[in-house]
C-alpha cells in the first residue's frame, strides 16, 4: 500500500511540475531518440548487406580464378593448361564437397541484337548449377540444362534489363531469337526482375543484366577452346569450407602439373570486414547514445539535487509523522524514474518521427528499420535504468535528512 | 532540579529518567538537557514552559522520538526506548505520537484530507476506512465541508485544525503540540486552545510546549523547564 501510494505521489508530483519535468527529461528523450533512431539505421545497413551477400551467393560461395603463376613457378608456367571446363569436370567428379559447381566462360562485351533493337552485354557460358550458386530465379521459361551443355545449344537465358531493351513492352520473350556476334540465340528463359535500393542505385542491378548461355556453347562459339574465367561453387553447409579447401587445391594442382597459377576466394574475408563495419558503427553510435543518456542523467540528477533542496521542509513534515528513510529515498527515487521513464516514451516516439525523416533523406534509406522493436524496448529500459540511477544520490541526500533540522529549514 | 511524579495520575506512558542531551557545536559542547527526570501519563494535560533557549524544544523533540538522548533512560510503557533504531524511531512517531506545529506544516501540494491521511500511510497499519476516519477527525475539528481544499485556501486557525485532525488520526498516546498558537491571531488561537481543552477532556493525552503562561495555566500540569532542567508544577484545576 506505501509503495502505491509512494508511486502515486511521485507521478502526481512529476505532473504538478510538467515544465521542469519536461526540461529535466529532455537529454534522455534526446537520448533514447537518437539510441532508437541509430539502431535503425545500423539494422538497415545490415539488411542492405545481408540481402545483397545473400543474393549473390551467400557465405558458401567459392570463386576460383586463373592468376598467374607465383615467381618461381615462372618458368615452368607454360606446363599448365590453366583453368578449364575439365577442372569443372574433375571438381564435380571428385569433390564431393562442392555440391554445386558451374564454370563461367565469359565472352567479354558484345552487342546483342534483336531484329532492329540492340543492346550492350556480357553473355556468360554456364551450367544449371549457377543458378543455385548466384540465386537467380526463372520468372519465365526455363533455365539452362544439362542437355544444353551437353549439346552446345544455342539457348539463351536473359534478364530483365535486357528484355526491357529488346522487346516491346508486353511481348513475351520465350522462343524469340537474339543474335550474339552473328550468331542466333534462341531464348528459353527470362530471370526474375532484381531490385534492391542502396545509396539511391539499384544494388542488384547486375542480376537484370545477365545473359546466360551454355559453358559448352561458349566455349566452342567464342572463346574456340577449353578455357574458362572462373569456376564457381558451393557448399550446402559453411562448415564444409574448411575441408573443401584442400581437396580444391589438390585437385586443380594435380591437374595444373603443380603450378598454382589459380587463386581461391571464399567471401569469409568480406564478411568479417562488414562485421568489423558494423560493430565499429553499433559502438561508435552507440557510444554517442550512451553519452547523450548520461548527459541526460546527470540533468536528471541536477534537477532532482535542487528539487530535494526546494522540499527539505516537506521532508521534515514527512519524517515527523512517520516516514522512514526508505520511505523518503523510495519516494525520490520514483520521482526520477518516472521522469525517465517517460522521458523515454517521448524519446520512442521522437525516434519514429527520426526515423521517417531519415529513410525519406538519406541514399539508402529504403532499407531502414523504421520500428525497431528490441530497440525501442531496449530504450525504455536503459531509460528507466538511467533515472533509477540519476536518482540514487539525491534520494539519498533526501532520505539521510534529520527530521528536526529539515523542519528548522527556511 | 526534578520533581517526583504526582501518585494519583493514570499509567505511565513515557518515562524519562536522567534524560541528558548534548550538543557540539564547533569546540564547545553544549548542553540542552540535563538530567531530566520526568513521566507523561495517560490523560496527562500538561504544559513545558520555558524562555527560549530553555531545552523545552529539545524535550519535546526527545519525546516525540523525534531526536536520541545523550545519557540517561526513557521508557515507552515498560519497553526501553532509549537507543532504538531509527527505523523504530519512525514507527513510533508514526504509531503512538501525533505533532502539531507553530507554522501548521501542512504539504502545500496535497488536499486537507490527503495532509490528514499522510500518518496513515506511514503507520503501514490497517485502518478499516481510513477515508471515512479522516472526514470523521476534520469533522471533529469543524472542517468536514472543506476536505478537498488545498491547505493555501485556508486560514491559520483552519490550518492548525488540520494539522490536530493529522495527528489523531493515528490515535496516538500522546499528542505533543509545539507552541500551537504562535502563528495565530487571538481569536483563532482561544479556538485552537479551546479544541485542544476539548480533546484533554476526551481522555487524550497531550503536551503542549510554549513560553506564554497563559496558555500553560489552561492545562492541568506546567512542567518548567530552565537551562536543560525540569522544574514539574502540578496544577490543580
Amino acid at each position: 500500500m506505501i509503495i502505491a501510494t509512494i508511486t502515486k505521489q511521485g507521478i502526481r508530483e512529476v505532473w504538478s511540475h510538467k515544465f521542469r519535468s519536461f526540461l529535466s527529461m529532455i537529454g534522455i528523450i534526446l537520448g533514447v531518440a537518437s539510441l532508437v533512431a541509430m539502431i535503425g539505421v545500423v539494422q538497415g545497413m545490415i539488411k542492405n548487406f545481408t540481402v545483397f551477400f545473400e543474393e549473390t551467393g551467400g557465405i558458401e560461395k567459392v570463386t576460383i580464378n586463373s592468376t598467374e603463376a607465383p615467381e618461381e613457378q615462372q618458368h615452368i608456367a607454360f606446363l599448365s593448361p590453366g583453368l578449364t571446363i575439365s577442372d569443372f569436370q574433375a571438381i564435380e567428379a571428385s569433390v564431393p564437397l562442392a555440391e554445386y559447381v558451374s564454370p563461367e566462360v565469359d565472352i567479354g562485351w558484345t552487342r546483342m541484337v534483336r531484329g532492329n533493337k540492340r543492346t550492350g552485354s556480357r553473355p556468360k557460358g554456364v551450367t544449371s548449377d549457377i543458378q543455385i550458386i548466384e540465386n537467380y530465379e526463372v520468372a519465365e521459361g526455363r533455365f539452362i540444362g544439362d542437355l544444353d551443355n551437353l549439346h552446345a545449344r544455342p539457348v539463351i537465358v536473359i534478364g530483365s534489363e535486357m528484355v526491357r531493351r529488346l522487346y516491346e513492352r508486353g511481348e513475351d520473350p520465350i522462343g524469340t531469337q537474339v543474335r550474339i556476334m552473328n550468331q542466333p540465340f534462341t531464348v528459353i528463359g527470362v530471370l526474375k526482375n532484381y531490385e534492391f535500393n542502396q545509396n539511391g542505385r539499384n544494388a542488384l542491378r547486375r542480376k537484370n543484366w545477365a545473359a546466360f548461355i551454355p559453358a559448352q556453347t561458349a566455349a566452342q562459339r567464342f572463346r574456340g577452346d577449353n578455357s574458362v574465367s572462373e569456376l564457381l561453387l558451393k557448399v550446402s553447409r559453411y562448415e564444409d569450407l574448411r575441408d573443401l579447401i584442400p581437396q580444391l587445391e589438390n585437385v586443380l594442382l594435380q591437374r595444373h602439373n603443380g603450378i598454382e597459377d589459380f587463386e581461391i576466394e571464399t567471401r569469409e574475408e568480406q564478411l568479417a570486414e562488414f562485421q568489423q563495419l558494423e560493430k565499429s558503427f553499433t559502438y561508435s553510435l552507440g557510444g554517442v547514445a550512451g553519452i547523450s543518456l548520461l548527459v541526460g542523467g546527470i540533468g536528471i540528477m541536477n534537477v532532482m539535487l535542487a528539487v530535494v533542496s526546494e522540499r527539505i521542509r516537506e521532508i521534515g513534515v514527512r519524517k515527523a509523522v512517520g516516514a522512514r528513510s526508505s520511505d523518503i529515498f523510495f519516494q525520490f527515487l520514483v520521482e526520477s524514474t518516472v521522469i525517465s521513464v517517460v522521458g523515454g516514451v517521448f524519446g520512442i516516439l521522437l525516434s519514429v518521427a527520426f526515423l521517417q525523416i531519415l529513410s525519406t533523406f538519406i541514399p539508402d534509406g529504403d532499407n531502414i528499420n523504421l520500428f525497431p522493436g528490441n530497440a525501442m524496448i531496449f530504450g525504455f529500459i536503459f531509460s528507466g535504468a538511467v533515472g533509477l540511477f540519476s536518482g540514487l544520490y539525491p534520494a539519498f541526500k533526501a532520505a539521510q535528512l534529520d527530521p528536526i533540522e529539515a523542519l528548522r529549514y527556511e | 532540579m526534578s520533581t517526583p511524579t504526582p501518585k494519583r495520575r493514570g499509567e505511565v506512558l513515557i518515562r524519562l529518567d536522567g534524560i541528558r542531551k548534548e550538543y557540539q557545536l564547533g569546540e564547545t559542547t553544549v548542553r540542552a538537557l540535563d538530567g531530566v527526570d520526568l513521566s507523561i501519563c495517560r490523560g496527562d494535560y500538561s504544559a513545558i514552559l520555558g524562555p527560549s533557549g530553555s531545552g523545552k524544544s529539545t524535550l519535546m523533540h526527545i519525546l516525540g522520538f523525534m531526536d536520541q538522548p545523550t545519557g540517561g533512560k526513557m521508557f515507552l510503557g515498560e519497553r526501553e526506548v532509549s537507543n532504538i533504531r531509527p527505523g523504530d524511531r519512525s514507527k513510533l512517531r508514526a504509531t503512538e505520537i501525533g505533532f502539531v506545529f507553530q507554522s501548521f506544516n501542512l504539504l502545500s501540494r496535497l488536499s486537507v484530507i490527503e495532509n490528514v491521511l499522510l500518518p496513515v500511510e506511514y503507520a503501514r497499519r490497517k485502518i478499516e476506512n481510513a477515508d471515512e476516519t479522516a472526514v470523521e477527525m476534520l469533522n471533529r475539528v469543524g472542517l468536514g465541508h472543506r476536505i478537498h481544499h488545498r491547505p493555501s485556501q485556508l486560514s491559520g486557525g483552519e490550518r492548525q485544525r488540520v494539522a490536530i485532525a493529522r495527528a489523531m488520526i493515528n490515535k496516538p498516546r500522546i499528542l505533543l503540540a509545539d507552541e500551537p498558537t504562535g502563528n495565530l491571531d487571538s481569536r483563532n488561537a482561544a479556538n485552537i486552545l479551546e479544541l485542544f481543552d476539548h480533546l484533554a477532556d476526551e481522555g487524550n493525552t497531550l503536551v503542549l510546549v510554549t513560553h506564554d503562561e497563559s496558555i500553560a495555566h489552561r492545562t492541568r500540569r506546567v512542567i518548567r523547564v530552565l537551562d536543560g532542567k525540569v522544574t514539574e508544577e502540578e496544577v490543580e484545576r
